[in-house]
């Protein structure tokens, strides 16, 4: 009677296992799974390739709808639309491969095949290997761009600030002293960088991995009902990880763009600008009690 | 002390420390709704803002389950 409500069933391990050997090469679950995301994209390309029509259809309106979203958001955070244009094939690609490899793990079903016990498929982000891979991708880019903004000596300066420790000192001691302090804050930020690496895939593999694991813990507690519920708050968490994931590596890509060229391109039509005025002067209160 | 009882504490106190995210988290959407208040014409901004904030907040406590997992 027990076993009619619930389900019981092993969790997952921490580390996914291997299916088959490929010449000493050992393929995963969480490989194979990935290579069917790959060949379901890969369908969806060149059909939609040779759908595309000028006058949408339904399923053609629907990812511009997508499109127009996230290019919107990437241009919020960007500031300007030349930026976001350069930055969008990565991200969109990023926002695109993440999405569905979060939500081929919500499928219901493929995690119930297996091959002589172990499961045949496994969500791919939730393989630490898959999240790790992306997150040193990723910042790797980001000190490539950073290098390819300003020169390799520019980017080695942001870290090693001894030039503006030179200035400082030239002018004073106070701006010395403070000339000093953003020199040992220039060398943690590379402990910030290899902290971006580590809280990049951290996050993204706890949530993929925990909702694995819960879904298990919940089925082997109630099977009916409960689960639904939280296979849902799964389904938010999918969608909420990968806009993370996306616009963060957005947000660092803005940051470590040189601060000048953010800013040296000429003005779009739907970007307004105000240019920095100086007040001086002091306001007399009194004048402005005064009746007249 | 057998190493399974500490193990077993160990994974106790990790579960522990998930608990100062929520009060963040809380006081993250308290701001927001205070800011939606303000300013109801920008409330589906916000409140999109607000769950990628929420998110990041609740990435220490996503560590300490990870910590938990591998203990």
């Amino acid at each position: 009677m027990e076993d009619f409500f619930r389900l019981k069933r092993a969790i997952t391990p921490l580390e996914s296992e291997t299916v088959f050997s490929l010449f000493g090469f050992p393929i995963n679950n969480s490989t194979i799974t990935l290579f069917l995301l790959i060949a379901i994209l890969v369908v969806a390309s060149i059909v939609l390739f040779k759908k595309a029509r000028v006058i949408p259809g339904v399923f053609q309106s629907v990812l511009e709808i997508f499109y127009e979203a996230v290019f919107g958001v990437v241009q919020q955070i960007t500031g300007s639309k030349k930026a976001a244009e350069r930055i969008f094939p990565l991200i969109g690609t990023l926002f695109v491969f993440i999405l569905l490899s979060n939500l081929l793990g919500l499928v219901p079903g493929l995690s119930s095949i297996s091959i002589a016990g172990t499961p045949l498929f496994r969500t791919p982000t939730s393989d630490f290997n898959t999240t790790f891979a992306l997150a040193v991708a990723m910042v790797l880019f980001l000190q490539a761009v950073s290098i390819s903004e300003t020169s390799v000596r520019g980017y080695l300066g942001k870290f090693f600030q001894f030039a503006q420790v030179y200035r400082g000192f030239k002018e004073g001691i106070s701006s010395g002293l403070i000339a000093v302090l953003n020199f040992f804050i220039g060398l943690l930020d590379i402990v910030s960088e290899l902290a971006k690496v580590v809280s990049l895939s951290l996050r993204l593999f706890g949530n993929m991995f925990a909702g694995d694991v819960l879904a298990v813990v919940i089925l082997g507690g109630v099977a009916y009902g409960l689960p639904a519920l939280w296979m849902s708050m799964n389904l938010l968490a999918a969608v909420v990880q990968t806009m993370v994931f996306s616009f963060l590596i957005t947000a660092y890509y803005t940051m470590s763009l040189a601060p000048k060229s953010s800013r040296s391109e000429e003005m779009q039509e739907d970007e307004i600008y105000i240019p920095a005025t100086r007040i001086e002067g002091v306001i007399d209160n009194r004048e402005l009690l005064t009746v007249k | 002390m057998e190493v399974e009882s500490a193990r077993l504490i160990a994974k106790g106190i990790t579960t522990l420390t998930m608990g100062l995210s929520a009060v963040g988290e809380g006081y993250l959407i308290g701001k927001a709704f205070e800011a939606m208040g303000r300013n109801p014409d920008i409330q589906d901004a916000l409140f999109t803002r607000m769950i990628i904030g929420v998110a990041m907040a609740e990435s220490t406590a996503i560590y300490a389950l990870v910590a938990f997992f591998i203990i």
